[in-house]
């Protein structure tokens, strides 16, 4: 690899060639930050043999877009370059190391709040008797401390769903069980004893979720040297992309893996883009990252994506923020070609007049829908607008938020793999039996299935079938997918073949069969590309899937409508920003707050990263009424110079 | 990386064999112990098994007994191997690094890095066929997951595991093809001005060879005839004869090891006796180890002794000693084992049908112990760590009459294993406990006297649930002789008397004490004359003491219950 063959800037280059020690990178939108950070992988692979990288970031798009490109520049065996999310990476050590502090290596991911509200009834049951484990008792320990929770079960909120914010906002601040935390002026006495039964239950059940994935690598990590010292070996260099959105948690991660004294850290970021506020990340994280590891600082200022004017407008907002890091530069536009109108500002009497001139805009200018974005603040205006470009004849891909499946013969087959992962588990069972209802409107019930599992050991994948099978003897479809299932599953675990033959069949009138289908494909197959097919067991496999969003893929030639916090590192030829009024963008939570507030700081970078996407044009628009009621053009436009 | 533990499952004769293994470690057993299926065990798993399709396994290799004969029903074979650190870093970084990046190095709570690996095969009944598979397990025995197709590459590379069976042949050894042989013939070791300068001397030899036989100059003529025929590139020299090879690398495949015979003629090692190419290939190996082997490998050598004469073979063990990297060995013979630090020694045996093993290293002896083992039984008579059961008599009289009773009874000591001991030499306690931890079995004969009931002291303590009966047989006088005496052959050591011994003997015949009086009269020189006579009269059909007799029969019981 050379790299005078890639065209960079002066520091660009700096950062790329950096040779004397920590550095962060302040690279703002459009700077072509994935390039230097790709560029200054590639370079040190081809430089030293005996070298390994570590990059982690903030989405598993964003690592497999790494991973492509940096195959491209190096086409040399990559093993020595690791592409993670911070997530995935403490699930690997886990795997690997994990019982040093009781986790075993088929561990399971716990992605949906039912599972998790199901390990917490264990920890607030109001039954005397304490729940037992599968197949062995909990610990004195723990069952002391649920009896602790249960004497001060008066005191705890009564919406469990509560409890489960709570505990995510204590893992994200990387709480340990003190007596006190932070976010309360005075820490009610329950929080450290239901924080730590919830690890606790975590670890003797062996099913982990986001916030105890993160937790036990980090106790795994700072709490055994050996393992500590062995992963600093294998990963030496250590690369960070988009550290501003990282929350506590996962900065003592990464404190964990890099040391203080030698460090081979290269970190790239934006102060002025943080908007996971509310996930704990913080501009003071920035500030401590410097001053821990006394970086370096390389400022990436020129911005390649957007027209001048709109570089202009970015730089007067963010200029109203007064946490930015200080002496940060103005953003310099270096976007060569000439864009004819790159800016229009529109106001509409209503809302429905709003979303209307969208699909109006598109048609006059004849653009390609699939290179025009919607962006908003909330998706409830996002749904409208989807719906008026529907009626305009549109397609249009609106991504949510989704950790399931949602169509049931889908949840079903996954259901099934689930159950065969964990052949004696009742919790999968009864979810299962759920699915197959949805599914097929036949009626399996768990007890049933309990008792003529006595009969086979407990195996209740095989009674479940035995029972399906019996029930639904007069239809050809079922019997051929239960024989199938019997074959494939419960025999043996060609859970690859199943799913193949699976997915070539149309099992439902519902078009989101077909649609999550080739969502699953699509995570499928980059399992697959991760972990070659020999490699994979159903287990490790159910766990990467459980780390991937089943959020579907978008149809070519359809109009995205994206949250801004969806839009995150993605950039558009023409954009529209809808819904720019007071209570909408910035929200009514950060107005509130006040003008000087962090949530109106936040508000404010979100907004900058919105009109930051735009490559060619941007459509920002406003009405004087949304759902009836009268509102103010947003404080932004002003703070834009509009 | 060295192997600290090893365990084998269902494989081939082994049921469940769990070994630690010291940096050498020297496999003895009987035939059939399993000493081959170790070795084998671990070529399997650190060389053979490779991908994670088809099986390196054949049918044989699962354990079949008499319950389960149908090797597709056969139990799944299990061979699981840990290389551990003895202190922390003791491995490279490097390696380390490249350890953990694969997934598969564990730490524990010391800091000794670890890695075990499980190989194992099975009939898949849907595939109907054999299947192999391999697994990388956390320090708590439970599979790893994420584990690359290359991982076990991996480790075979950092490992380099040398297999020499028992079957050297020099001449397939020192072939240009040979293992070990052809990384010595690698032209690349010269520069490219050496092979010049070597090619253009070669080139003149052939032009005088060929320019003094004038008939070469016909065949060339003829054969050029050739490109009449067909169109070959002519660009002159199209038929060359070399009588010797013009070029280096053909040299060198021809390169020849030769050893001096007695008469002082040059032979080349594949002419000489197996010993010798035995011996040849040995010390091959080890220079090859020493020349281009890396880190720490591990040897596995089968029966290194085979085909040497007796010296040879105590000789031999410092050959071995100097071979780089950890050792596993079987032998089958007691020389080299007189040779070998007797911490090494493991013993493979059969207990109730499986094999199971015992380690040397494992006996808890004082220094003095240790001396006297080292003396008694290591150093002189190494064959009886082969042994499976012992007889331990208290003196050389012992061991000389019962062999010989045994034949008489038409028994053989020999074929079942049973050796005699006189245990007088040391203390009998040692000899019990090194044979309870060896597993070898022993029967004690010993005398009724002042010492004699000490001894039967430390017998008795020692039974460790034994029946006393089937092991314990206490002569009912003080000392053999007496026995003897008492059991009708009091006239073979009266005729050992002189005029003068025989006035110590103050009773008459018929007093209880006359036998006592009459052994101690026998000078001790003539002892053994007496025993030999004792035995020629058991041979004409003389009845043999009964309480011998019995022990006897206690051995070869014990031994044929196995």
């Amino acid at each position: 690899m050379n790299i005078s063959d890639y065209r960079l800037n002066e520091n660009q280059r700096l950062a790329v060639e950096w040779n004397g020690g920590p550095i962060l990178v302040l690279a703002g939108p459009g700077s072509g930050k994935t390039t230097v950070l790709t560029l200054k992988v590639a370079r040190l692979l081809s430089e030293d043999p005996d070298i390994s990288v570590l990059a982690l970031t903030f989405t598993v798009k964003a690592a497999e877009e790494m991973r492509e490109r940096l195959d491209r520049i190096t086409n040399m065996s990559a093993d020595r370059a690791h592409l993670c999310t911070f997530h995935s990476f403490a699930g690997d050590i886990l795997r690997q190391h994990g019982s040093h502090v009781g986790i075993q290596p088929d561990f399971s991911l716990l992605t949906l709040d039912d599972d998790r509200l199901a390990l917490l009834d264990i920890i607030c049951s109001n039954s005397v008797t304490i729940p037992q484990n599968d197949d062995k008792p909990f610990s004195e320990e723990l069952q002391l401390l649920i009896r602790k929770i249960q004497n001060q079960r008066s005191l705890l909120p009564p919406d469990r769903k509560n409890l489960l914010v709570l505990l995510d906002g204590l893992f994200s601040e990387s709480y340990n069980g003190e007596q006190s935390v932070k976010f309360f002026a005075e820490t009610p006495t329950w929080v450290p004893d239901l924080f730590r039964a919830y690890c606790q239950v975590q670890q003797e059940s062996n099913r982990l979720d986001y916030g105890g994935l993160l937790y036990f690598a980090k106790i795994l990590l700072t709490q055994n040297p050996g393992v500590t010292r062995l992963t600093q070996f294998a990963w030496p260099y250590v690369c960070v992309d988009e550290f501003q959105d990282t929350n506590r948690a996962q900065y003592d991660l990464l404190q964990s893996l890099v040391p203080h004294d030698h460090p081979n850290l290269f970190v790239v970021a934006d102060d002025d883009q943080i908007i996971y506020q509310w996930n704990g990340a913080s501009p003071e994280r920035l500030q401590a990252l410097r001053k821990d590891y006394r970086m370096e600082i390389i400022q990436l200022p020129e911005n390649y994506r957007c027209p001048a004017i709109i570089v202009k407008l970015a730089s007067n907002l963010i200029h109203h923020n007064l946490t930015r890091t200080a002496n940060k530069l103005d953003l310099v536009a270096r976007k060569t070609e000439e864009i004819a109108d790159p800016l229009r500002v529109n106001e509409y009497p209503d809302d429905n007049q709003e979303v209307q001139g969208i699909s109006k805009i598109i048609k006059e200018k004849n653009w390609n829908p699939g290179e025009c974005v919607v962006l908003g603040r909330s998706t409830k205006l996002l749904k409208k607008a989807a719906e008026s470009l529907i009626e305009n004849g549109f397609s249009v891909y609106l991504p949510q938020r989704k950790n399931e499946f949602e169509c049931p013969s889908i949840r079903w087959i996954h259901a099934a793999l689930r159950l065969a992962n964990a052949r004696h588990d009742r919790e999968f069972l009864r979810r299962f039996c759920v699915a197959w209802q949805e599914f097929t409107g036949i009626n399996i019930e768990v007890k049933d299935i309990e008792a003529v599992a006595v009969l086979n050991g407990g195996d209740f994948l095989r009674a479940w079938i035995g029972v399906a099978l019996e029930k639904s003897d007069k239809n050809v479809i079922y019997h051929e997918l239960l024989i199938k299932l019997q074959k494939d599953l419960a025999d043996r675990l060609n859970f690859i073949g199943l799913l193949e033959w699976f997915w070539d069949r149309k099992w439902l009138d519902d078009p989101e069969e077909n649609e999550e289908i080739s969502t699953w494909k699509e995570i499928h197959g980059s399992v697959l590309r991760e972990h070659s097919l020999e490699n994979i067991t159903l287990n490790l496999y159910l766990q990467e899937m459980d780390l991937k969003s089943k959020v579907a893929i978008r149809t070519p030639g359809s109009i995205a409508c994206f949250t801004v916090h969806g839009a995150k590192g993605l950039e558009f030829k023409h954009v529209f920003l809808i819904g720019m009024v007071e209570d909408e963008f910035p929200s009514f939570h950060a107005v509130r707050k006040g003008s000087y507030s962090r949530e109106m700081e936040e508000e404010r970078r979100s907004c900058f990263v919105a009109i930051t996407r735009v490559q060619e044009t941007l459509c920002i628009s406003w009405a004087k009424k949304y759902r009836g009621y009268s509102k103010d053009r947003s404080r932004f436009l002003d703070q834009m110079g509009l | 990386m060295k192997l600290r533990h090893l365990e084998i499952q269902n494989f081939r004769g082994i049921t469940n064999l769990k070994l630690d293994m010291g940096d050498t470690t020297v496999l003895i057993g009987e035939n059939n112990t399993g000493k081959t299926a170790v070795l084998d065990a671990m070529r399997f798993a650190l060389r053979d098994v490779r991908s994670r399709h088809g099986c390196a396994f054949d049918t044989y290799d699962f354990h079949l007994s008499h319950v389960q004969p149908e090797p597709t029903n056969a139990l799944p074979i299990s061979i699981n191997l840990t290389f551990r650190e003895d202190k922390p870093d003791e491995w490279t970084k490097e390696q380390k690094t490249h350890l953990n990046r694969a997934k598969i190095l564990q730490i524990d709570e010391s800091g000794c890095a670890s890695v075990t690996l499980k190989v194992g095969a099975c009939f898949d009944s849907d595939e109907h066929d054999y299947v192999h598979s391999w697994e990388f397990q956390n320090l708590n025995g439970i599979a790893l997951s994420g584990i690359s197709d290359s991982a076990i590459n991996l480790l075979h590379n950092e490992v380099s595991y040398y297999y020499l069976s028992a079957l050297r042949d020099a001449a397939k050894h020192f072939d240009a093809k040979g293992t070990f042989w052809r990384p010595f013939l690698k032209e690349s070791q010269l520069t490219p001005e050496n092979r010049e300068a070597i090619e253009e001397k070669l080139a003149e030899v052939n032009k005088l060879i060929i320019s003094s036989h004038e008939s070469f100059s016909k065949v060339v003529e003829r054969l050029e005839e050739v490109k009449d025929v067909i169109s070959l590139n002519d660009s002159g020299n199209l038929v060359s004869v070399d009588a010797i090879p013009a070029r280096l690398f053909d040299i060198l495949a021809k390169a020849q090891v030769s050893l001096n015979s007695g008469t002082g003629a040059k032979i080349p090692v594949g002419r000489h006796g197996e010993g010798t190419q035995s011996l040849a290939v040995l010390t091959l190996f080890s220079a090859f180890l020493q020349v281009w082997g890396k880190g720490v490998p591990i040897i596995a050598l089968e029966e290194p002794e085979s085909h040497l004469h007796p010296s040879a073979v105590r000789a031999l063990w410092q050959l071995i000693e100097k071979i780089p990297g950890q050792k596993i060995i079987s032998t089958h013979s007691g020389d080299l084992l007189s040779e070998v630090p007797s911490e090494s020694i493991v013993r493979l045996y059969r207990n109730n049908g499986c094999v199971a093993s015992k380690r040397l290293k494992d006996v808890h002896l004082d220094d003095k112990q240790r001396r006297q083992f080292d003396y008694h039984i290591r150093q002189a008579r190494g064959e009886l760590l082969f042994a499976r059961c012992w007889i331990l008599g208290e003196g050389e009289t012992e061991v000389t009459l019962i062999p010989e009773l045994a034949r008489s009874l038409d028994k053989n000591l020999e074929k079942s294993g049973i050796r005699c001991i006189a245990y007088r030499q040391s203390d009998i306690s040692l000899f019990i406990q090194i044979a309870d931890a060896m597993g070898i079995h022993w029967i004690a004969i010993p005398d009724s006297d002042s010492q004699g009931l000490t001894d039967q002291v430390k017998i008795r303590s020692s039974l460790e649930g034994r029946n006393e009966r089937d092991i314990h047989f206490p002569l009912s006088e003080e000392n053999i002789e007496i026995h003897l005496c008492v059991n009708g052959f009091a006239n073979v050591y009266e005729k050992f008397l002189t005029e003068e011994s025989r006035r110590k003997i103050t009773v008459a015949t018929s007093d209880p004490e006359y036998f006592k009086q009459l052994a101690k009269a026998i000078p001790k020189k003539h002892k053994i004359a007496a025993v030999h006579d004792v035995v020629d009269k058991i041979r004409l059909g003389a009845t043999v003491p009964p309480l011998l007799e019995n022990a006897i029969d206690a051995a070869i019981t014990w031994v044929d219950s196995q």
